[in-house]
C-alpha cells in the first residue's frame, strides 16, 4: 500500500480541521428547556492516546455531540467523522451505524457506501495494529450510549 | 577498527525485507536482534544435551547443569560481581525488580518508610513501589528532572531523609537516553543509610558495569535488551541482602529440605530459583555475552556515540521536528525520542515502516514522564551495535515524507 491511500486528503482534514471540537454548553444547546448531557470517555491502552465525548439526547435523536482527544491522524479523524454521521440520528440508527463500522474494520465483508467520508478509513483495515484507532472513538459512544439508557430506564 | 558491516553479518535477520525494503532495525531499546551464535546455541542444546538441571544423575542431566552454571559465572564477570552465587537468574528486569519488592522491601520495610525513585522510570520500577508502598503503608517519592532531561540532583539531596530507605534508579533513561550519575547518587544514599536499586536494562547492554565501583546494593537488566532471548533476566545483590532475604517463588529447586509442616530455604542464588528456569534461553545468554565480549562494550559505546550524534546533527535541520532529552552528547547514550509537531508518533511511524524503518512510537512505559514532558507519546529511535549511518539516512529520507503526507499542516482545535 502507498502511504498516501492510507492518509488521504478527506482523512487529514478531519484531523487538522476537526469537527464538532470541543465542548457542549448549556446556553447554545438547550435554548428551551435543560437536557442532561452524557458525558463518555475512553482510552487505548496501548498507547495511552484517550477521547472524551459529550453528547445531547431529545426524545430518541442525539441531538448534538463534541469531542476531544489525544491521538493519531486516523483516530482522531474517525472520532471527527463520527460526530458528522451519527448528529441527528435516532439512538437505534446510531446503534446499526456502530456495528456496521465494527464489522467493516474486522474484515467482514461490507461496503462502505453511505457512510460518508468514513469510506475514507477503508484502507485501515490492512493494517491490524491501526484498526483500534479507528474503532476508539465508536467504541466510546457505544459505553456512552449505554449508561444513558441505564440511567434512563433508573428515572 | 570497528567494522560494523561484518558485524552485521552476524545477524540473520537484518536481511529481511519489510513492505519490499530493507530492514532499518532502530527499536533496540525495545529489543535487540539475535547473532547466529545465539540462535544456534539455543537449537544445540534442544538437539543434542536437554535435560533438567540440578536433579539428575545421568549424563545429559550435568551437561545441562554445567553449561547453565557457567552462564552464571560468565554473568559474574561481565558485570564484575564478587562471586557467581550473587547472580540470580529470573525472567527479566520486570520480575528482578519484583524479587526485591517482595522478597526485601515486604519484609524488611515497615510503615512511614520512604522510597525514593526518579520521574524517567520505566513502569516497572514504578509500579512495584507503589504496589508495597499502598500494602506497607510506604512513601514513594521521585526526584524531578532539569530541563535539560538530567536528574535533578539538588533536589534528591533534599528528599533524602533517615527514613528513606531505598533508592531506585535508572542507569539510562529508556525515553531520554539520559546517562544517570549513578555513583554519586549511590554515595549520597547510603551516606544515609538506604541501600540503592540499580535498573541496567538499558544500560548493562552498552556501558561496561562494575558493579563494585558502582557500589550498587541490587542491578536488574534483561537478555533479550543485550542479544540474548527473551525470557531470562538478571538480579545481581550483594551478599548479605540476598541472604536475609525471602524468596518470591516457593516450589522445587528452591529447598534444602521440606517436611508435611515447613521447609529450609537452599543457599543463594537457588532460593531465588524455584521451579525449572528457561535453561535454554540462559544458554542462548551466555552465547550473547561471549559475542558481547568478542566485540568489546567498549567500541559499542563508542560506535552508538557517533550514530547518536550523527542522528541529532541531521535531526536539527527539521523545523517541525523537536528533540527531547540532554542536547550534549556526554550525557546521552544510544537512545533519542522526538516528536514531530501536529503529527501523532503513530503516524509518523506508520509511514516509516512503509521503507522498512522499525521505531517505536508511544509512551514507553514512562507516562509520568510522558506526563512531565506534556506529550501523551514520542516517536523513539534507538541504536545498538549493528546500526548504520547509512540507516540513518533512510530514517530522514523517509522522515521527510511525514512533511509531504500532513503538508506542513497545523491542527486546528480551538
Amino acid at each position: 500500500m502507498e502511504i498516501e491511500e492510507l492518509y488521504r486528503e478527506v482523512i487529514l482534514d478531519h484531523y487538522q480541521n476537526p469537527r464538532n471540537y470541543g465542548e457542549l454548553n448549556h446556553s447554545s444547546s438547550c435554548s428551551k428547556g435543560v437536557y442532561p448531557f452524557c458525558n463518555a470517555e475512553g482510552e487505548n491502552p496501548l498507547c495511552g492516546d484517550s477521547i472524551s465525548i459529550q453528547f445531547l439526547i431529545k426524545g430518541d435523536i442525539l441531538a448534538d455531540i463534541r469531542f476531544r482527544g489525544t491521538g493519531c491522524a486516523i483516530s482522531l479523524a474517525s472520532a471527527s467523522i463520527m460526530t458528522e454521521l451519527v448528529k441527528g440520528k435516532t439512538l437505534e440508527e446510531i446503534d446499526s451505524l456502530i456495528s456496521r463500522v465494527k464489522s467493516i474494520m474486522e474484515g467482514e465483508k461490507d461496503s462502505t457506501d453511505e457512510l460518508g467520508d468514513f469510506q475514507s478509513l477503508e484502507g485501515v483495515r490492512n493494517l491490524p495494529l491501526r484498526v483500534k484507532c479507528v474503532l476508539l472513538a465508536w467504541t466510546v459512544l457505544e459505553e456512552g450510549i449505554k449508561d444513558y439508557r441505564m440511567e434512563v430506564k433508573d428515572v | 577498527m570497528y567494522d560494523v558491516y561484518k558485524v552485521r553479518e552476524d545477524f540473520p535477520i537484518l536481511r529481511e525485507m519489510i513492505n519490499d525494503k530493507p530492514l532499518v532495525y532502530l527499536d533496540n531499546a525495545a529489543t535487540t536482534q539475535k547473532p547466529l551464535t545465539v540462535i544456534e546455541a539455543i537449537q544445540h542444546y534442544y538437539t543434542h544435551y536437554n535435560a533438567n538441571i540440578h536433579r539428575s544423575i545421568h549424563s545429559l542431566g550435568a551437561k545441562a547443569t554445567d553449561a547453565y552454571e557457567k552462564v552464571r559465572k560468565d554473568t559474574a564477570r561481565f558485570i564484575n560481581a564478587p562471586d557467581s552465587s550473587c547472580i540470580i537468574f529470573t525472567k527479566g528486569t520486570t520480575e528482578s525488580i519484583n524479587l526485591i519488592s517482595y522478597g526485601w522491601g515486604r519484609r524488611f520495610l515497615k510503615e512511614e518508610d520512604e522510597i525514593i525513585v526518579t520521574l524517567m522510570e520505566h513502569h516497572s520500577n514504578i509500579v512495584p513501589w507503589q504496589i508495597l508502598a499502598r500494602e506497607k503503608k510506604l512513601t514513594l517519592k521521585f526526584i524531578p528532572l532539569k530541563e535539560d532531561g538530567t536528574l535533578d540532583l539538588e533536589t534528591f539531596k533534599g528528599l533524602l531523609t533517615e527514613k528513606t530507605k531505598l533508592v531506585a534508579i535508572t542507569y539510562v533513561s529508556n525515553v531520554l537516553g539520559t546517562i544517570n550519575p549513578i555513583k554519586e547518587i549511590t554515595k549520597l544514599s547510603h551516606n544515609i543509610g538506604a541501600i540503592v536499586l540499580l535498573d541496567g536494562a538499558q544500560s548493562v547492554p552498552s556501558i561496561p558495569t562494575n558493579v563494585q565501583d558502582l557500589d550498587v546494593d541490587f542491578l536488574a537488566f534483561s537478555s533479550h535488551k543485550m542479544l540474548g532471548p527473551t525470557g531470562v533476566g538478571v538480579l545481581y545483590g550483594k551478599r548479605e541482602l540476598l541472604e536475609m532475604m525471602d524468596p518470591l517463588l516457593g516450589g522445587g529447586d528452591m529447598i534444602k529440605k521440606v517436611t508435611k509442616e515447613s521447609s529450609v530455604w537452599a543457599d543463594i542464588p537457588y532460593k531465588f530459583e524455584g521451579g525449572t528456569p528457561n535453561i535454554a534461553g540462559v544458554i542462548g545468554f551466555g552465547k550473547a555475552i561471549e559475542y558481547l565480549n568478542k566485540i568489546g562494550l567498549k567500541d559499542i559505546y563508542e560506535h552508538e556515540k557517533s550514530l547518536v550524534s550523527y542522528t541529532l546533527t541531521r535531526l536539527s535541520s527539521f523545523e517541525r521536528i523537536k528533540i527531547y532529552g540532554p542536547i550534549d552528547n556526554e550525557s546521552r547514550l544510544n537512545i533519542i525520542s522526538f516528536n514531530y509537531k501536529d503529527v501523532h508518533p503513530h503516524d509518523v511511524s506508520t509511514i516509516l515502516d512503509q521503507d522498512g524503518i522499525a521505531i517505536r512510537a508511544g509512551h514507553h512505559c514512562a507516562q509520568p514522564l510522558m506526563d512531565y514532558l506534556g506529550v501523551s507519546a514520542t516517536c523513539r529511535a534507538s541504536f545498538y551495535l549493528y546500526n548504520t549511518k547509512e540507516e540513518i539516512d533512510i530514517l530522514i529520507d523517509s522522515l521527510r515524507k511525514v512533511d509531504k503526507v500532513f503538508k506542513n499542516g497545523d491542527r486546528r482545535t480551538l
